[in-house]
């Protein structure tokens, strides 16, 4: 049974502007360059036969020379390696897009447009079925249903293998960026089928005979697309599909909620936070990007100086912070105190159930804070 | 109370004071009733209390400068001392007043330990015993003249209620309510500022609706692009259009060129045909007069040869001369031989006739070679004449082929007329071709300059829509963050306001407790606010101020005011201090009187209070007898008769 080495990935994004990182963003933007060259040196060091690139690799159908030679000389260095492209919704095939050049591509680059269409790969007995947006969005679906592979379906034993980008739904569903239908995966002929368009990544499953899956983004874009940031890596034959999923990202995006109750200072705060971060992430921990929510119940003894706190992140390549602990309360015997705090309780306690319980709880909170020191609206804070 | 200090004042002495000359008053703890009429000194001696404990006058209640008011009649310096216990100790206060406060002198001594006590500079004595100030002393201990106590204009906290209010508000003085609410209010502000210009809150909305102007735009711009896009493609369809037509063309302009070849190489062919022909013709003629000349020529020639036929000399030369030369030559050989060597001319003769005969042969030959020649002559002419005619023939076969060429060249001729013709099929064609072409190049300057002018937005509707909706989570956020601050400002500023309203709910309630108890359970609920006006709920719901009681209620609302703040205090500080009652209850009736001194039998004394009541109702003593209410009884109008009897 013959099979094919390949490896899924998608949502690259080069050459994406990166602006929310502050004085980071310049360095974050390198990341995903370097993505890719890990992807390649890992195409050369596992002998990947193919390798899908399902949409979005750019981040706009028109790239800066430097990023297009550097994108180019990186796909020279497999040249034993198919590399198949189906642009995607961020870098259609537009009649001005990069990949509209002519005489640029390296000859190991296959490239979709359109609808649905097959490209042989006889050496290593592939028919290639790829579908790439010309446009930003699409309303029509670009995958066709089975007749098409069928009906091409010339040996047995080929391996059928589809790459498109595209928003999977289930019948009845919308979407402007080329809708994908599950019942036109099932049966349809093909063994994989690369996905793209999803940043986060699905696992392998299947549609009737055909295996699919998002591989997601290979590096996060965001502090919505947190953790580990891969690829899918392995073989494919005709009637089967084992795929491995491979870390690649150079950093991740993580979001954690650390309990401060025990700390006395910001200093000490920030102590606790870095060894819960160490422990969690291991010893690379600062090569991540942060979102950090400082949680826990106080006498509210301390306010929170975020610089001060920042401060002791010095090492750690981006944290962004932001301070929620909760005063501890008991209202119903403040409200026997005859004191301001006593009489502002007993008529928090009057109103309770006029307002929705998030907004008393953090009129509470607020209460309490302007009784004992300042009152700040609890905002991100970044290094 | 353990633990707290008690202070009581044991003895009043007076050296000199108003109308007092070396008066003594005792006083006892518990219930001190010292009865006086108007003009008694009652008023006289809570000055003398004033001043002995505090030299300086700094009340803006009581304009009256009490130095001046008091100095003695004819003397020049008051003076007197009191004795009083506090902690367990007795201490002596001596002073003699000066003109001024700086002129007073005073000795504090602690009776019990003969120490003297040295106060800090500027302490009263009255700081140091009570922990008041003139103006609290007075407010409290001195529960004076009845009626509303007037607060201050807010330029110095008066002491107690600045006192009172502090410990009340939050436990901790420094911090007051006002602090509070602007803590909230500047947070507030924080998140939307005054006049809405800026803010937390403000800018996140400000950045949303650039967000959306950002989207807007570049949806816009895209849809302008899709446009453009669809443009271009229209261009390079005609774009192709045309140069399918201009492929065409060229193609025309190929034939048209071909037919051009055409006509030229028909003109060649036709100058050939023509050229051919007349050399034809030319060579044709030439001929035929050539061969007629010749066959003239030789026409002549034969004609001529054929008038002179050469005569064949036909002499058998052999015959003739031979045989006889030969006969001779025998003959004379002979002869020569036989007869005579004459025979030998005989030779001659022979070779005489072989010369003839060879002559004669030779004229043969050559009359031969001439009649041969002459014969060849003849066929020579005659062939000639025949060839003459054969070219005659050959002529005519090139008069043939001179009309083959001439019809060749017919052809050529209508040939290049048709080509000619053919040709003038493509007039125009070549402007077409040039139109063509200026079509073609003035439509790609459209398609180039409409790819210059693509737009390309600088960021994806993507990023955007998801900047945005983040932003809007932050929003969402935020506004609750600040309905919350809002919702706590609120609550807090009623609470602010009701503590400011009722001044603190603990002298509130205490007040309302004490006049509940003076009125004998009459009236319940009462409410004091900042302002020290005090508010009663008799029947019914709404609360009535003063003036809507009588006198002697209201009388006995502010009495419940100033006790209840005297024993706040007491309660804050941990003292015990005794309370100056001057003649409060002036106005009471015999009922109201019997249940104010139940009411301090009851609650006040209990303690082991020391209350002085100056009064001028005789009959108070008489009412605390009825009601069991142990008291020490003073007459300061007999006291009076006595100090004037010694003045006098």
């Amino acid at each position: 049974m013959r099979a094919v080495k390949i490896l899924h990935c998608a949502d690259l994004h080069l050459g994406a502007a990166v602006k929310s990182l502050g004085i980071r963003s310049a360095k974050r933007r390198t990341d995903y360059l370097k993505t890719l060259e890990k992807i390649i040196e890992v195409c050369r060091d596992q002998s990947v036969q193919l390798l899908l690139i399902a949409g979005d690799l750019f981040d706009s159908p028109w790239v800066a020379k430097e990023l297009l030679e550097d994108v180019k000389n990186l796909f020279l260095l497999i040249p034993e390696t198919y590399i198949a492209i189906t642009p995607g919704n961020h870098d259609p095939y537009t009649i001005d897009s990069c990949y509209a050049k002519e005489d640029f591509w390296p000859k190991n680059v296959i490239l979709f447009s359109g609808e649905m269409s097959d490209h042989p790969i006889p050496s290593l007995g592939v028919r290639l079925w790829g579908a790439g947006m010309t446009d930003s969005y699409s309303l029509k679906s670009l995958f066709h249903r089975e007749q098409s592979i069928r009906e091409a379906k010339t040996e047995k034993e080929e391996i059928q293998i589809g790459i498109i980008h595209g928003d999977l739904l289930s019948a009845g569903g919308r979407s402007e960026y080329n809708p994908i239908y599950k019942e036109d995966i099932r049966d349809c002929g093909l063994s994989y089928l690369a996905l793209g368009h999803i940043h986060k990544r699905s696992e392998p499953v299947w549609e009737g005979s055909c295996c699919y899956a998002y591989s997601g983004s290979a590096e996060g874009l965001g502090f919505d697309e947190t953790g580990e940031k891969g690829v899918y890596l392995g073989l494919v034959t005709a009637d089967s599909c084992r795929l491995k999923f491979l870390p690649v990202c150079q950093r991740r995006f993580l979001k954690y909620r650390i309990d401060v109750s025990q700390a006395e200072s910001t200093k000490q705060a920030a102590a606790v936070t870095r060894r819960s971060l160490l422990e969690l992430q291991g010893e690379e921990a600062g090569k991540n990007l942060y979102e950090i929510l400082l949680t826990g119940d106080t006498i509210y003894d301390w306010s929170f100086d975020p610089a001060a706190f920042l401060a002791e992140f010095d090492d750690f390549f981006f944290i962004r912070v932001r301070e929620q602990r909760r005063i501890l309360y008991d209202l119903e015997q403040m409200a026997k105190e005859t004191s301001l705090r006593g009489i502002f309780a007993r008529r928090m306690l009057e109103s309770k159930s006029g307002i929705p319980p998030e907004q008393f709880e953090s009129a509470v909170q607020i209460g309490l804070r302007a009784l004992n020191g300042r009152v700040d609206y609890s905002e991100d804070y970044e290094t | 109370m353990a633990g707290w200090i008690t202070v009581k004042i044991t003895k009043l002495e007076i050296g000199d004071f108003g109308r007092f000359h070396q008066y003594t008053l005792e006083l006892s703890e518990g219930m001190n009733i010292i009865y006086g009429e108007n003009e008694d000194g009652k008023t006289t001696l809570m000055s003398f209390l004033r001043l002995m404990f505090y030299s300086n006058q700094k009340s803006t209640r009581d304009l009256t400068n009490l130095r001046k008011k008091y100095l003695p009649w004819g003397k020049e310096t008051m003076n007197g001392a009191i004795e009083l216990e506090a902690e367990g100790k007795q201490y002596r206060v001596q002073k003699s007043f000066g003109s001024t406060a700086a002129k007073d002198d005073m000795d504090i001594y602690c009776i019990s330990t003969g120490e003297k006590i040295l106060l800090p500079k500027d302490m009263e004595a009255g700081e140091w015993f009570f922990h008041l100030d003139g103006d609290a002393f007075e407010r409290s201990l001195f529960i004076g003249q009845p009626g509303p106590i007037l607060s201050y204009d807010g330029k110095k906290k008066d002491d107690i209620a600045g006192r009172l209010e502090n410990m009340e508000s939050s436990g901790d003085e420094s911090v007051s309510a006002e602090d509070v609410m602007k803590r909230i209010q500047d947070a507030k502000e924080a998140m939307v500022s005054k006049r809405q210009s800026n803010g937390i809150l403000v800018k996140s909305k400000a950045k949303e609706a650039e967000l959306l102007q950002k989207i807007a735009k570049i949806k816009e711009l895209e849809s302008l692009q899709r446009q453009q896009y669809e443009e271009i493609r229209d261009l390079s369809k005609d774009r192709d259009e045309c140069k399918k037509n201009k492929l065409r063309l060229s193609l025309e302009m190929e034939k048209e060129k071909q037919s051009v070849d055409q006509i030229m190489e028909a003109q060649n062919t036709l100058e050939e045909c023509k050229r051919r022909t007349e050399l034809q013709k030319a060579q044709v003629d030439s001929e035929i007069k050539l061969q007629q000349m010749r066959m003239a020529t030789e026409e002549d020639k034969l004609s001529f040869l054929l008038k002179n036929e050469p005569k064949a000399i036909q002499h058998n030369f052999v015959v003739r001369y031979g045989i006889p030369a030969l006969f001779t030559a025998a003959v004379s050989a002979a002869g020569a031989f036989l007869v005579h060597p004459v025979f030998l001319f005989g030779m001659i003769v022979t070779v005489l006739m072989i010369l003839l005969f060879f002559s004669g042969k030779k004229a043969e030959k050559a009359g031969k070679r001439n009649w041969e020649e002459w014969m060849e002559s003849k066929e020579a002419c005659r062939l000639r004449i025949q060839e003459q005619k054969e070219a005659g023939n050959g002529i005519e076969k090139q008069i043939l082929l001179l009309k083959s060429f001439e019809e060749i060249q017919k052809e050529a001729e209508d040939d290049l007329i048709q080509r000619q013709k053919e040709y003038s099929a493509f007039a125009g064609l070549r402007d077409e071709y040039n139109a063509c072409m200026e079509e073609i190049s003035d439509i790609e300057q459209q398609i180039f300059a409409l790819q210059a002018s693509l737009k390309r937005p600088e960021t994806g509707i993507e990023e955007l829509a998801g900047e945005l909706s983040i932003l809007r989570e932050k929003i969402e956020e935020q506004q609750l963050y600040y309905d919350a601050l809002s919702f706590a400002g609120d609550i807090m500023q009623e609470a602010a306001d009701e503590l400011r309203h009722s001044f603190s709910p603990k002298l509130n309630k205490m007040t309302a407790d004490i006049f509940t108890k003076l009125t004998n359970g009459k009236y319940q609920y009462l409410l004091v606010s900042k302002a020290y006006d005090i508010s009663v709920l008799p029947e019914g719901v709404q609360y009535r101020e003063g003036d809507y009681f009588s006198k002697g209620t209201t009388d006995q609302m502010y009495f419940a005011l100033r006790l209840a703040m005297l024993l706040l205090l007491e309660e804050k500080e941990g003292l015990q201090l005794p309370v100056f009652l001057d003649d409060s209850f002036a106005s009471y009736d015999t009922k109201r009187c019997r249940e104010t001194l139940r009411y301090i039998k009851e609650y006040l004394t209990n303690d082991r209070k020391q209350i002085i009541l100056f009064t001028c109702h005789e009959s108070m003593a008489d009412l605390s007898e009825e009601i069991d209410f142990k008291i020490t009884k003073k007459n300061l109008h007999i006291d009076k008769q006595k100090v004037f009897g010694k003045m006098c």
